[in-house]
This record gives C-alpha cells, sequence and structure tokens, in this order.
C-alpha cells in the first residue's frame, strides 16, 4: 500500500477534488499555449501559494499504529499530521497564525478540529505537527475517503481559505477497508 | 529447401555494449516504442460495466453517505444504495469506479518485449436513480461481471459529486470436479480479481506446491483454468491465495489486502489408471489487435504474396503465390529468422534462410511451395528476392509441438526426456514453466537450440503416473512489473499478452509411469 502523503501547495478559495484519472503519458502542450496547472493549483488571481501542506495519515490504535499507511480498517482510529508552511513569508504555521484549521470528511456531520500537538513525552524536545483524529465508524462506507483539510490564516478576508486535497491516485488515496 | 545460412540480408546489428557481464547485441531500431496492446476480443469477457462517467467533482457543500446493504458479495449478487440528505427531486447518475488492464509490449522485428501492464482507474456509469422529495435515494444494483476488490460509488447530479459509498467485490472460486483417478481434468474458475496491481493475481497451490499464477488483465477480473489431479491416492489441498507479485503471498491475513480472503478445498484422486496420453490445450482463437510481427521489414513494393496457410507446424509444407514480379527473373525463397542466443554476449540477429528457388511465369505469377524450416517458432516471414531485391514478405506463425517423452515408463530416480519443437525467442514465447505433479519446477528454452527443446528430468515420486505439465511463461526482460516471471501463466488460455500480437502458445500436458 502506498502511503498517503504529499506534500502540496494550498489554493485559495476553492479546494480543487480529484480528477477522474491521471493521464497514462506526459503529453506536450501545443507550442505557445499555456495548459495552466490543474493540481495543485495557486490564487488564481495571483498566480502564487499561500500554504505548502506536509500531510500524513497513520493508525492511532491497533497494530498498525504510528506507521504512515492510507489503509484503514472499520473502527481504527485515523490520525492525520500536518506540516504548514506559509509560502509567502516562509515562515512555519502556528497556533498563532491560524484562524481555524479543520478537516471535511464526508459524511461526518461536524468537521475535525486540528490541533497543534507534539509527538513525544518531552514537549520540548518532541515534534509538533498540526494533528487531527477520526474514530471511523463501523459501518463507514468501504473504499476512499476524499476528505478536505482547510486553514484560514489571522488577517485573511472572509472567503479566502487554503485547501488540501488528496492526489488523485488510484489505490493512494485514504482508504477505509473492512474490519480485520 | 534449408540448408547452410547463405545471406544475412537483415542483419543489422549494431552492437551495444549494456554491461560488462551480459552484453547482448540488438539491432539499433530494436528499442522501437512501448506500446499499450488493446486486448484482443475475449468469449465471455464483457466490457466495461457501462459508459465513461463524465469528469466530475464534489459538490460545493461536500459528499453525502452511500450505504451499500450488504456493503459485499460476488459477482452477480445484489445490493441495495441508498442515501440521504441529497439534492431533491434529482436524477442521478450511479458512478462505479473501476479500472482497466491491458498488456505494455514493445514488439519489434526482432523481439517482443514484455513491459508490463498498464492498470488504471475509469470511472462508469452502472445506473441512474431519482431521489424523492427528502432527498433520499434507493436504487437496487447488481454486482456487474467486473474486476473484484473494493469499489468507489458516486452519486452524481448535474455534474457534481454529492454522495459518496463503496462496495467490496469478493473473490469466488469454484473448483470442479471433486474427486477422481490421477490425471482428471480439474477445471478452477475465479472471478473477483481486482484491477491494481496487488489485487490482480492469485496463486494456486496444491499440496502446499505452487502451481502457477491465475491473472485476469484483459479479462476483467474472471479466469478459467485447467490442472490435473495428480499424486498419491487420498485427498489433496487445493488453496488459492494472493499473488500480487505472481508468487503466493502466504500470510495475507496479516497483509493491508487481508481482505481479499484466502480459498481451500480438497479433491480426492482416487485411483491410478496409468498415464494419461500426451495432450496439447490452445489458448482461445481470437483476433490480434496488433499487426506488427517479428521478423517482418514491412517493405512496400507492387508485389503481392500469400500462402496457403499463415499457421502450422516445422516441417509443414505451405504453397505460395505471387503477382507482380518480374517475369522469368528466378525467385529467390527465404526464410527471416534470428540467430543467436539471447544469453551470451554475442547476443542475436536476423538472418535469411535460403527455402528455394522459383521463376515467375509470363504474366508475373507465381507459385511454389516450402517447407517451413525446423528452426525457432513464432512468427517469422517468407521473403521473395529477385536480383538480390526484397519484394514480397508474408508472415507465418510456426506453432509449438509436444514431440513425446521417452521413455514412458522410467525407474524411479533415472532420468526421462520430453521433446518439444517450434520454441520461439521472444520474452513471450522463448520457453516455457515446468510443474512435475503440479509442482512448479522450473522452465526451459529453446532459443540456443533452435526451438528444439530436449527437457531431462528425473523419475520422482514413487511408483505409478506421474504429470508433466508445460505452460506459456513470460520470460524476464527489463520488465518492471510486479509479476516475477518465467512462471507458469495458468489461466494462458485468455490473459496472456502475446494473443494480441497473434501468438498461440499451448500448455503441454505429458505422463510418466515410474516404476522401481
Amino acid at each position: 500500500m502506498k502511503i498517503a502523503l504529499a506534500i502540496a501547495a494550498g489554493l485559495v478559495v476553492a479546494g480543487l477534488a480529484a480528477s477522474a484519472a491521471l493521464a497514462q503519458e506526459p503529453i506536450v502542450p501545443p507550442p505557445g499555449v499555456d495548459p495552466g496547472v490543474i493540481w495543485p493549483a495557486p490564487d488564481r488571481k495571483t498566480k502564487k501559494f499561500d500554504i505548502a501542506f506536509y500531510v500524513e495519515t497513520l493508525p492511532g490504535n491497533g497494530s498498525g499504529a504510528c506507521r504512515q499507511t492510507n489503509t484503514f480498517e472499520r473502527s481504527q482510529r485515523a490520525v492525520w499530521h500536518i506540516g504548514a508552511v506559509n509560502a509567502r513569508k516562509g515562515t512555519f504555521v502556528g497556533p498563532k497564525d491560524i484562524k481555524y484549521a479543520y478537516i471535511k470528511i464526508p459524511g461526518v456531520s461536524k468537521n475535525i478540529g486540528v490541533t497543534f500537538v507534539p509527538h513525544g513525552r518531552d514537549p520540548a524536545t518532541a515534534p509538533w505537527t498540526w494533528t487531527a483524529r477520526w474514530d471511523i465508524p463501523a459501518d463507514y462506507p468501504l473504499g476512499a475517503v476524499p476528505f478536505v483539510i482547510v486553514f484560514k490564516l489571522k488577517g485573511w478576508p472572509a472567503n479566502k481559505v487554503a485547501t488540501w486535497t488528496q492526489l488523485p491516485l488510484g489505490g493512494s488515496t485514504m482508504t477505509v477497508v473492512p474490519k480485520r | 529447401m534449408g540448408g547452410a545460412r547463405t545471406a544475412r540480408n537483415l542483419n543489422l546489428a549494431l552492437p551495444l555494449v549494456v554491461a560488462a557481464t551480459l552484453c547482448l547485441l540488438l539491432p539499433g531500431s530494436a528499442a522501437a516504442e512501448t506500446r499499450v496492446i488493446p486486448p484482443p476480443v475475449l468469449k465471455g469477457v464483457p466490457g466495461l460495466p457501462g459508459p465513461i462517467a463524465a469528469p466530475a467533482q464534489p459538490a460545493p457543500q461536500g459528499l453525502s453517505l452511500l450505504r451499500t446493504t450488504p456493503d459485499n458479495g460476488a459477482v452477480g449478487s445484489s445490493f441495495t444504495l441508498s442515501g440521504e440528505g441529497l439534492p431533491r427531486n434529482k436524477s442521478v447518475d450511479i458512478v462505479w469506479a473501476t479500472g482497466k488492464g491491458a498488456y505494455v509490449l514493445n514488439p519489434t522485428q526482432y523481439d517482443v518485449e514484455f513491459v508490463g501492464r498498464q492498470l488504471e482507474p475509469v470511472s462508469v456509469v452502472l445506473g441512474k436513480g431519482t431521489t424523492d422529495g427528502t432527498g433520499r435515494l434507493s436504487v437496487d444494483l447488481k454486482v456487474p461481471r467486473d474486476y473484484g476488490s473494493i469499489h468507489d460509488i458516486y452519486a452524481v447530479a448535474d455534474g457534481r459529486q454529492v454522495a459518496k459509498g463503496g462496495f467490496l467485490v469478493n473473490r469466488a472460486y469454484t473448483v470442479t470436479p471433486k474427486k477422481g483417478p490421477i490425471g482428471t481434468p480439474i477445471t478452477i474458475t475465479v472471478t473477483g480479481l481486482g484491477w491494481k496491481s496487488y489485487e490482480s493475481t492469485v496463486a494456486l497451490i496444491w499440496d502446499n506446491r505452487f502451481v502457477g499464477y491465475i491473472s485476469s488483465t484483459t479479462t476483467r477480473g474472471a479466469a478459467t483454468v485447467r490442472i490435473r489431479a495428480a499424486g498419491l491416492v487420498g485427498p489433496h489441498t487445493v488453496e488459492m491465495v494472493n499473488a500480487g507479485s505472481a508468487l503466493p503471498y502466504l500470510d495475507i491475513e496479516q497483509a493491508g489486502l487481508f481482505f481479499v480472503g484466502r480459498y481451500k478445498t480438497t479433491f480426492t484422486v482416487t485411483g491410478d489408471r496409468g498415464p494419461p496420453k500426451p495432450t496439447m490445450e490452445w489458448p482461445e482463437n481470437v483476433q490480434p489487435t496488433v499487426s506488427t510481427r517479428t521478423t517482418q521489414l514491412g517493405i512496400k513494393t507492387g508485389v503481392t504474396a500469400s500462402l496457403s496457410s499463415q499457421i502450422g507446424n516445422v516441417l509443414s509444407k505451405v504453397d505460395v503465390t505471387a503477382s507482380g514480379l518480374a517475369p522469368g527473373v528466378p525467385v529467390d525463397l527465404k526464410w527471416a529468422t534470428p540467430v543467436g542466443t539471447r544469453s551470451l554476449a554475442s547476443g542475436w540477429s536476423m538472418a535469411s534462410d535460403p527455402l528455394g528457388r522459383a521463376t515467375p511465369a509470363a504474366d508475373g505469377s507465381l507459385r511454389t511451395s516450402i517447407e517451413i524450416p525446423n528452426n525457432l517458432g513464432g512468427w517469422h516471414t517468407v521473403q521473395l528476392y529477385q536480383n538480390g531485391k526484397l519484394q514480397a514478405e508474408v508472415s507465418y506463425y510456426v506453432r509449438q509441438k509436444l514431440l513425446g517423452v521417452t521413455p514412458t515408463t522410467v525407474k524411479a530416480g533415472e532420468m526421462f526426456t520430453i521433446r518439444v519443437r517450434g520454441v520461439g525467442w521472444t520474452e513471450l514465447d522463448n520457453g516455457f514453466a515446468v510443474t512435475y505433479d503440479n509442482a512448479y519446477a522450473g522452465f526451459a528454452c529453446g532459443f540456443y537450440e533452435k526451438g528444439d527443446v530436449k527437457l531431462n528430468l528425473y523419475a520422482t515420486g514413487g511408483p505409478g503416473t506421474h504429470l508433466i505439465d508445460f505452460y506459456p511463461m513470460i520470460y524476464k526482460g527489463k520488465s518492471t512489473d510486479l509479476w516475477n516471471q518465467q512462471l507458469p501463466m495458468l489461466s494462458f488460455k485468455q490473459d496472456n499478452p502475446g494473443l494480441a500480437l497473434g501468438y498461440k502458445l499451448p500448455a503441454m500436458r505429458i505422463a510418466i509411469r515410474v516404476v522401481k
């Protein structure tokens, strides 16, 4: 199983969702044509990125706990570790920078909050990441979980957020499988 | 006819030192280009389970959930898809995320290289439904004859994904019959193999011995294979376990793909009626989808030529007819074939062996006959030359032929020999994989000995009838595919990369009697 891990740049306002499939071979655009960027996409107006994300997922319990994976059994706890960098300033996005941050999961009525926590017993030496957890319901549908990570920095306009979605690679996205 | 090699008209080899240890002399143009090979039309193999769905993005408000009841089942079973909180009174497409598979090859004049498999996602419209006035949806569906494992399901309205569910298509197996004497043909069917590489293949195990692998790259998750009952009188354990690498993954319960499961049944050998006669089993007769043939130069002249048959064994007699030739000018008929080996630094090149000479009539027509050389199998070309210039070429496929086994009664521990002619040289047909009493033993190749394989084995297993089976295999080249190679392709009748190029690679069934 590939690991659902990617470093991606955030984009403003609208998140981009997975397209149906990847092109099988590189296709050279015709001369003089700028094909644009499909994923990830920068701000449509400024053509610049706001936040660069590092995202990894791992089980929060069970035998595979704390190992990166994209596959989760029903009733298992999924944990996100997220790193965010302000791409305009080149600074790490910490709690003081955030107005709000959450993960939106299909069928989960309440968005899952993202908090900044240390990973280790000693907060002074442990690495800190943005973290979220989700206890997968025992009857959650099998298959891909097209979640969306949403960050909003302080001072941003009302209609501006940064979002992160998974690369649309078959088999690599977060996937719920039956309970073992 | 035949005789010493007199010309090397196709000897275009440009030496290319690849490594100090194993160097191949390959023509520069052999690189050609990798191609995704369209699968041939196969009996009983459906196309996609619905029309390809238009690309759709998630609705801005996010996705609701679709429930599937039950949420898993075999091909052909029924389930209900339901959801709520969807747009009201809306027609929705039920989009089924699945995959499609094809082989990737590099077919050239000199070789057919196995590059791997292309296994890629595709979404189809499996059905339609309409939400009610409260935004509820309920649709009864049947699991299509499709690849197995987990499929995402989306409800799409007005080009937007509004809800998502999933369904696990389980693997299902049949093994028939369940008892019989040694040599009884056993038919095994599998459905629900996945399209993703790790989920695409199962291995067949007989009494903890690897027989071969079963795949469905081009057959949408289903396969039918045949083996033979072997071993001592009594029960024998038959297992099917996941085999993403084409070899058995024995602790699948501990793997991330544990949900593909494993299968076990018992076959009871009821007796020993002596060695069954040698037989050959051929793949399905299909229409090739690719016209590239090894040894063919692709020349274009005003001369046309044809053969009375395009397929046969070595030493077959074939009539040649042609028109448009220069009247009265002798025609040299030649057989384009490779010379050399894959395993030595000298590599191989193409040669044109003489088949004979004939003179066209006054109207430029020619009618003569040739004998197919006792040489390599696979796709060859009959060439017609006048004044040293190639005027026409026609492809001919040389089949493998099982000559037999000697002796048929062997003392335990002594050697016996199985002879096969017409073995080819490409990565698809330069050898075959061997099982002994349903246990994979290794493979044999025929390139160096010009297609004439004399396979020596030792008689083991105690007194009684023992079975040797040859299956098509893929020779390991540069492929980086997850599959290991030189292994028995049990599902060769429908799922073999050579089918689309006109290769007809058989299984061969042999038996011996072992005595004290």
